[in-house]
């Protein structure tokens, strides 16, 4: 009972402090446009048809603040594990059941000229676990899109018919404008150390902060969007784009080889509220099966992915849907023939089969009204082939038949007392994990005993 | 070092692209209405659509609208006069702080002169009875007919706006605020406060089929 007061009194104070005068203003791109967060998100980070254009415009629009263009964001939580204790008894997610800070960041945002724009952000992790399992504070760079743009008018003076540009940036999607996409797409925010699940595809996040991309892009007549992008590990000149990562421990990050093409094609339409895109974007990488050893043979994963955006926005109705699935080929070509010999590459993956599949679908629906109170509901399902050289059996974290299946559900309600502050609840409930229902890990965990709440503050400035 | 093609390609496509640069074929009668037709078109289209033809009713169409009722909006929200409105600050105190006194008179010369937005048709029962309302006014003479100084069809005249064509759900939403007050009009709410919500909606959607 103390407990759950104390964590009241920890959020009453923390709206109080948000809801003071100091904290009216809105973080730089609303500043520099002298608009409302909602004219560009759903409710962030979720983007309006509007947002997509301000984003697409190389965040151009607008006036160049005369002041350094920062912006703050800080996230308070607190969470728990349904079960959080392994076999033995020890605690598997630290700092449960207490208001944390998790997480603050400091954004470098905002127009540069008419043509050039971008944003940066630094991230400090307040409950970052090192390798020897003690949580520290840890900072590094986080999501970054710098962008150069153009546009060819039409010669009545009315339509924009071309609008292209480049982008820099350092997570794959991470420059893509639908929600449907993995670096912006549902959940917007997760528990902290939250425990995840075997593996995911390298296009859903496992590349973040560790490559360097360029690209183009164009957008014909706000109805065919084309990019090409290449990625490369963000070394040598693009080192900054991932600051902070751990890079010198074998498993750290991936390391890519060379320039890896990623795609992304999307046909949309606009009519009265409604908005809808339908679309396909995806890449396909080599990477050293340990990053700290950049001369081996490289494995290659593709992956294929499918997506879709419906938006209907009205004057107090939002309703948004977004929906993608992710094929993804591993070919382990390096990986696998040194397995067999009995000399797995350093800390790389040790496959049992020379080539596997990964599948990964996403659906989620939201409702907003007045863009002040929400609800999302979220499904997702990885599935693949089984492989228990990848997933091996193991207390939480293992798989007792090699299996990487994993499926749940995601509820959230969301309240904005004001645009810059979000409160919200979280719950993941998990159907199956790594595989199975129960005793998937071998050490007689049930898929339900991961299932996570989370109660979030995440305010920006 | 192998050169990375693909970056090379990349590069060299957006920096060809990037080298053509926005282009504008009409010549513009002066340096506000050059910079006027680039804000349309750049910054004003991505709401209120390509020449002031917006697709979404959350934002009113502004082509063809009335020159000086768009000047004299455009003025209210750079000097904040219309703060009460939501819209306004959402939307449009920042974007109109953007722009000077001249480059307001061309943005509206701007819009004026573009080609009207088609009428849009919808319910026929809600639109007869808007157009009777539209052109008689109410039954018991609580409301005079809109016409009166929208036009018969609806054009609008000097300060008073253009209507036809007009997103429904837009007109219906700024009668709301004006009844509300949020919106400073005047003379507007002292004939739309006793309207009801049907009748409301029946005016808007005689209007947006104009």
């Amino acid at each position: 009972m103390a407990g759950i007061r104390g964590r009241l009194v920890g959020f009453t104070c923390l709206l109080w402090l948000a809801v003071s005068p100091a904290a009216r203003a809105v973080p730089a791109f609303a500043r520099q446009t002298g608009q409302a967060c909602m004219a560009c998100h759903v409710s962030f980070p979720e983007l309006t048809p509007y947002g997509r254009m301000f984003k697409l415009n190389g965040y151009t629009i607008g006036s160049r603040l005369r002041s350094l263009p920062v912006a703050l964001m800080a996230q308070v939580g607190d969470m728990g594990v349904r079960k959080n204790r392994d076999d033995q008894g020890n605690q598997i997610v630290p700092k449960t059941h207490s208001a944390q800070l998790s997480a603050a960041s400091l954004f470098l945002a905002g127009k540069i000229s008419d043509n050039a724009g971008g944003w940066i952000q630094w991230t400090y992790n307040n409950l970052n676990v090192n390798n020897a399992g003690q949580t520290v504070g840890h900072s590094g760079i986080d999501n970054t899109d710098l962008r150069l743009v153009g546009r060819v008018i039409d010669a009545d003076n009315t339509t924009v018919r071309w609008l292209y540009g480049l982008t820099l940036n350092n997570n794959p999607t991470l420059q893509d404008v639908w929600n449907s996409t993995p670096a912006f797409g549902f959940p917007f925010t997760l528990p902290p150390n939250m425990i995840s699940p075997a593996t995911a595809t390298m296009i859903d996040g496992s590349l973040a902060q560790q490559v360097a991309g360029i690209g183009g892009y164009m957008f014909w007549n706000r109805s065919l969007y084309f990019e090409l992008s290449g990625y490369r590990t963000a070394d040598g000149v693009f080192s900054w784009l991932r600051a902070g990562q751990d890079i010198h421990t074998p498993g750290g990050v991936h390391r890519l080889a060379g320039t890896n093409p990623y795609w992304r094609l999307a046909w949309n339409r606009e009519w009265g509220p409604h908005s809808l895109m339908l679309g396909t974007y995806g890449m396909r990488v080599r990477i050293y099966p340990d990053n700290t050893m950049p001369f081996t043979p490289t494995d290659k994963y593709t992956d294929i992915a499918v997506d879709a955006q419906y938006q209907y926005i009205t004057d107090p109705h939002a309703f948004t849907l977004q929906a993608t699935r992710i094929h993804e080929r591993q070919d382990y070509a390096a990986s696998f023939p040194a397995t067999l010999a009995g000399a797995p590459i350093g800390a790389g993956p040790a496959p049992s089969n020379p080539r596997d599949t990964l599948n990964t679908t996403k659906l989620k629906v939201t409702y907003y009204f007045q863009r002040r109170v929400g609800a999302t509901l979220a499904w997702f399902s990885t599935t693949g082939s089984a492989d228990p050289g990848l997933y091996p059996p193991g207390s939480v974290g293992g798989s007792l038949n090699g299996r990487p299946d994993t499926r749940g559900v995601i509820p959230e309600i969301d309240y904005l007392p004001i645009p810059n502050l979000r409160l919200m609840v979280q719950y993941y409930d998990y159907q199956k994990f790594n595989g199975g229902s129960t005793n998937y890990d071998g050490a007689g965990r049930s898929a339900s005993d991961n299932n996570t709440w989370f109660l979030n503050l995440w305010f920006v400035y | 070092m192998r050169r990375p093609f693909l970056l090379t390609c990349i590069t060299t496509l957006g920096v060809a692209l990037l080298g053509c640069g926005a282009y504008a074929a009409t010549p513009a009668t002066s340096k506000a209405d050059a910079e006027a037709a680039r804000l349309a078109t750049t910054v004003c289209s991505n709401c209120h659509g390509p020449g002031g033809d917006s697709v979404s009713p959350l934002f009113p169409k502004l082509a063809a609208q009335q020159q000086s009722y768009l000047a004299a909006q455009i003025r209210a929200f750079k000097n904040r006069s219309a703060r009460g409105e939501p819209e306004a600050g959402q939307y449009m105190h920042g974007m109109a702080a953007l722009v000077d006194d001249a480059t307001i008179d061309a943005l509206a010369r701007y819009y004026a002169r573009q080609k009207p937005p088609a009428g849009r048709g919808g319910d026929p029962a809600l639109i007869n009875k808007g157009r009777a309302l539209y052109l008689q006014g109410s039954s018991d003479h609580r409301v005079v007919p809109c016409a009166s100084c929208h036009g018969q069809d609806g054009v609008g005249n000097g300060p008073i706006p253009r209507l036809a064509g007009q997103h429904s759900a837009y007109v219906a939403h700024q009668l709301d605020v004006i009844q509300k007050q949020q919106r400073k009009a005047p003379v507007m709410y002292g004939i739309v406060h006793d309207l009801k919500p049907d009748e409301i909606r029946q005016v808007a959607a005689y209007v947006q089929s104009l």
